[in-house]
């Protein structure tokens, strides 16, 4: 798809079709207006009307921003798909009411979003969508800085969804890596890639003991973006990148298996993010890193009754080796404490726990931590940016549940429920002092991957994670 | 136990040993500090008793609110069962003057153990003396507040004792005996309702459900208004399931073990509604209460039956084990039929595992649409120690209890989101008046534990009762 703005002075575009919206007949030409009339179209619980003689898709629209609008745009364009049209018109202003370039950007990128790498036939036709912004009120260049601002995200959102949606077997810890060593190349950032060697030199065997039973070699990515202006703060973002989680010998159920590629989706948004900063021109630095690791089963397996060392000395015993995601986090957040000085965000991002699913809903993002503040200002971009979030408290009786008998701590708990709380409680442990209260946990085990589509999301990945977090960045100047 | 207020500087207690809490042991003068290290008093060794001082040291982690109630709590229980039966406290200690009510309910709370169906049954009688010697505090506002604080406590150990005894002694029918012995006790207005009532009111959904019980169901309806002028009008819906199986969606044997518990949230209405006349609380508050059996048997309500509810919604029943949110639409319904001019609806169960799942065992599931309520409710929950947090609505999970046949499906079609969806499923039966009026508690949670914790012993906590008082009398406050 590709979408350009179409400016004052330009010559008139011949669209095969321009999406109309309305809230009532008012504006309506007189001879759509009688055609519409006929089929009484507020009382349908249908929403678009084809006309095809004046070219013109009405619009049947309530809310004329946000959400609901970016929902509404997305299925119009699903529909306008299958009629095979191949040059589309919107104009910004509807009924006197100027939109949000953003909005309807978001709505027609990430709405016509389709994963056909494996299909035979694919259906994804090429279009053209003009926004006319001729009738416009605000400033050309501002809108012209929307508009790219908007195409930087919406692209990067999409490079995660189809990252997330290829399969273990096209994607491992490797090919996260190559993707990594791209990503820097294109966006001048620095990337560095750590093997097993490095793990086992710098003693992060919960890591490496995870992807032990791969025939895959675990990675380590260090990404680093700086401004080429002054940084006004430091980021440091972390991902869990599981290429692949069999659960190891806690194996999985059949059912929970299927979709385990999702379970690279934190490490992927990570990426995202890291591919938009150069383009979005953010003047903060941001490191990201990645733990990419495949969980599998095997004669080398890690075994539950394990005891692990993480790289900052903390001894864990192994009670659950499907809980492997906070094992590889807690030697990068580790890792990340230790290279990197004065942070002043250090945020985690994973696939983290079903039981979050259980608590929120797949729709929403959980977060964690012990900043009010900060969850204040997480739950702030959440409202802007369109991606769900909500707090899941921590509390000093959950806290003891994860002591272990042998060990300092458990990796996996009893019957207190809380699990996702616990998880984060779990990494708590890997949190230095200093970092308390720049730290949150995002577990998006609900919403990074759809098995049947919602909103704009499609079937699969939804590229969770990027919006919230770059949206987080760009507040934090404000 | 009984609890009086002396001043040293008037006064000597005779033969009572002094309990001395500290939050670090530099509190001390000189001398104690020294034979104290001596004896190893630390972090790792919190409390040491001194015969020939007739004092008990204990190190308390900090010297407020919960922290405070715990600690006493372990200290009354270690030395009730060394024998002890005189103890003093002093309410400035460590430089500092603790709260007289944590003081308290540490105390009353703590000492409280379910012994009604033990042969052996020894209680000990405790005389407890507080020193208010250096307080800021009047001796008059002391004594109100110690008045107003056993109050409070008795009501939730009485709360306690009717969700400890079994189902087997407590029926719907003894529910309603105890309410209007509190209404007489208390000067409330005070109506049952008898499964013949339910029929002409068309509360068909909350009949269904304990239509194969041996026990008549019965609606049980509590009025308190202050003698003074009333500020607002409250309305408490309870859940009160004497015994839940699951009905033909039978529980596992684990699941069904403590089932007597799904009376707890009508029975904290009852402690509410016995406290308030006491307490003189200047609002009028209206208590309702559905208390049913959920049994199986040949004339059981089914897994596919269809529904009506007071207000004419229709339920497709999809699992009869999602019973709670049954009987409290019909009460729902009849509450807002019954009463006009509603300030605050407030329905409290122990609803959804899911909500276990989400937030751990020890906290309650705040749900509303209103955040200025949702605000209220964690002050309330700040002020009174009991630990909650909010699951937010999404219009996502909305549709998950659409139903093919009916208006809506009692169980979401995925359990993702349980808790929530609950909620969801009672909002259908919220009027459109009320909507930003309503809260819903779930209390799944911290209701019951078989493992003792905080100053709760095994069994029943009374959670809900103190949070809600504390809501209530703090409401037109804030």
């Amino acid at each position: 798809m590709n979408i350009k703005l179409i400016k004052q002075n330009e010559k008139k575009i011949e669209e095969d079709i321009e999406i109309v919206l309305i809230k009532n007949l008012k504006k309506v030409d007189k001879k759509d207006k009688e055609v519409l009339k006929s089929i009484d179209f507020t009382k349908t619980s249908k929403k678009t009307f084809l006309l095809l003689a004046s070219k013109k898709l009405y619009v049947h629209c309530r809310i004329f921003k946000g959400e609901e609008l970016k929902v509404l745009l997305s299925n119009i364009i699903r529909e306008l798909k299958q009629y095979k049209f191949k040059s589309i018109k919107i104009a910004l202003v509807q009924e006197n009411k100027e939109l949000s370039i953003k909005d309807i950007c978001e709505g027609l990128i990430l709405g016509s979003y389709v994963y056909e790498r494996y299909k035979t036939k694919k259906t994804n036709v090429k279009c053209n969508i003009f926004i006319d912004i001729k009738a416009s009120k605000k400033e050309l260049k501002r809108l012209e800085l929307e508009f790219k601002n908007t195409r930087i995200i919406t692209s990067s959102v999409n490079m995660v969804r189809d990252i997330v949606n290829t399969t273990a077997e096209d994607y491992t810890p490797e090919t996260m890596s190559e993707d990594a060593r791209k990503i820097a190349k294109e966006n001048d950032l620095t990337c560095k890639i750590y093997g097993e060697d490095y793990l086992q030199e710098n003693n992060m065997h919960t890591m490496l003991a995870v992807g032990r039973a791969s025939r895959h070699e675990s990675k380590l990515i260090h990404l680093h973006y700086k401004p080429k202006s002054k940084a006004l703060g430091k980021v440091i973002l972390v991902g869990k990148g599981l290429t692949y989680d069999s659960g190891g010998l806690s194996l999985k159920p059949t059912s929970g298996m299927i979709n385990m590629k999702l379970d690279k989706g934190g490490g992927s948004a990570v990426l995202g993010v890291m591919n938009s900063l150069r383009e979005l021109n953010y003047p903060y630095e941001v490191h990201g890193i990645i733990g990419a690791v495949e969980n599998m089963i095997g004669g080398d397996a890690f075994k539950p009754g394990d005891v692990l060392y993480a790289k900052n000395k903390v001894s864990i015993e192994v009670r659950n080796t499907d809980a492997e995601g906070r094992l590889v986090l807690a030697d990068c957040l580790c890792y990340a404490q230790d290279e990197i000085k004065d942070i002043d965000y250090i945020f985690d991002v994973a696939t983290l726990t079903g039981a979050c699913i259980t608590a929120l809903g797949t729709y929403s993002t959980g977060i964690m931590g012990h900043s009010d503040k900060l969850k204040n200002k997480m739950r702030k971009a959440s409202f802007n940016s369109g991606e769900l979030v909500a707090e899941l408290p921590f509390n000093s009786y959950l806290k003891p549940i994860i002591n272990s008998k042998i060990a300092d701590i458990s990796n996996s708990t009893g019957s207190a429920g809380g699990a996702s709380i616990l998880a984060a409680l779990f990494l708590d442990r890997f949190i230095k002092e200093e970092n308390k209260n720049k730290w949150l946990h995002l577990d998006i085990a609900g919403p990074s991957y759809a098995e049947s589509p919602w909103g704009y999301n499609s079937y699969g990945a939804t590229g969770a994670g990027v919006r919230l977090i770059l949206e987080f960045i760009n507040n934090l100047k404000k | 136990m009984k609890i009086t207020l002396f001043n040293s500087k008037e006064k000597d207690i005779k033969k009572a040993l002094e309990v001395v809490l500290l939050s670090k042991i530099s509190d001390l003068k000189k001398e104690e500090q020294t034979f104290l290290k001596e004896l190893n008093f630390s972090k790792e060794n919190k409390s040491i008793l001194l015969v020939e001082k007739n004092k008990y040291y204990i190190l308390c982690d900090s010297l407020k609110q919960e922290s405070v109630k715990i600690t006493l709590c372990k200290v009354l229980r270690k030395l009730k069962s060394e024998g002890f039966k005189k103890l003093i406290f002093s309410l400035c200690t460590a430089k500092k003057e603790l709260e007289l009510s944590s003081l308290i309910e540490g105390l009353v709370l703590g000492n409280y153990s379910f012994t009604k169906y033990k042969s052996e049954n020894k209680k000990t009688k405790m005389a407890i003396y507080i020193d208010i010697k250096n307080s800021k505090k009047d001796l008059i506002t002391l004594e109100k507040e110690r008045k107003e604080t056993l109050i409070i406590c008795k009501n939730m150990n009485f709360v306690r004792e009717l969700n400890n005894t079994t189902a087997e002694d407590y029926a719907p029918i003894t529910m309603s005996e105890d309410a209007r012995k509190i209404a007489k006790e208390h000067d409330l207005g005070c109506k049952i309702y008898g499964e013949k009532d339910l029929e002409k009111m068309n509360m068909n959904v909350m009949l269904a459900v304990g239509r194969a019980s041996r026990h008549e169901s019965q609606l049980i309806h509590l009025h308190y208004v202050p003698k003074d002028k009333s500020l607002g009008k409250f309305v408490l819906v309870g859940k009160g399931l004497t015994y839940d199986c699951g009905g033909l969606s039978l529980k596992p044997t684990l699941g069904m073990l403590t089932m007597k518990r799904d009376k707890t949230g009508g029975i904290t209405v009852l402690g509410i509604l016995a406290a308030l006349r006491e307490l003189n609380y200047p609002y009028e508050v209206h208590g309702i209460i559905g208390a049913v059996e959920n049994m199986i048997g040949g004339d059981a309500f089914k897994p596919g039956d269809v529904l009506y509810a007071k207000n004419k919604v229709s339920i497709e029943v999809r699992n009869t084990d999602a019973e709670g949110r049954l009987v409290l639409a019909d009460c729902l319904c009849y509450a807002q039929d019954e009463i006009k001019d509603i300030d605050c609806l407030i329905n409290i169960a122990t609803l959804t595992g899911a909500c276990k799942i989400a937030l751990g065992v020890y906290t309650t599931g705040v749900m509303a649409h209103s955040s200025s309520l949702k605000n209220k409710m964690q002050k309330a929950s700040n002020r009174s120690g009991e630990l909650i947090g909010t699951l937010p609505f999404n219009t996502f999970l909305e549709k998950l209890i659409n139903s093919g046949i009916a208006d809506v499906s009692n169980a979401g079609s995925s359990p993702a989101g349980g808790a929530i969806t609950a909620a969801l499923f009672l909002d259908k039966f919220i009027k459109k008046r009320n909507k930003k009026k309503w809260l819903h508690l779930d209390m799944a949670g911290p209701a019951y534990s078989e493992v003792p914790w905080a100053y709760h012993s095994p069994g029943a906590s009374g959670s809900g009762l103190r949070l809600l008082l504390n809501f209530i009398k703090h409401f037109n406050k804030q």
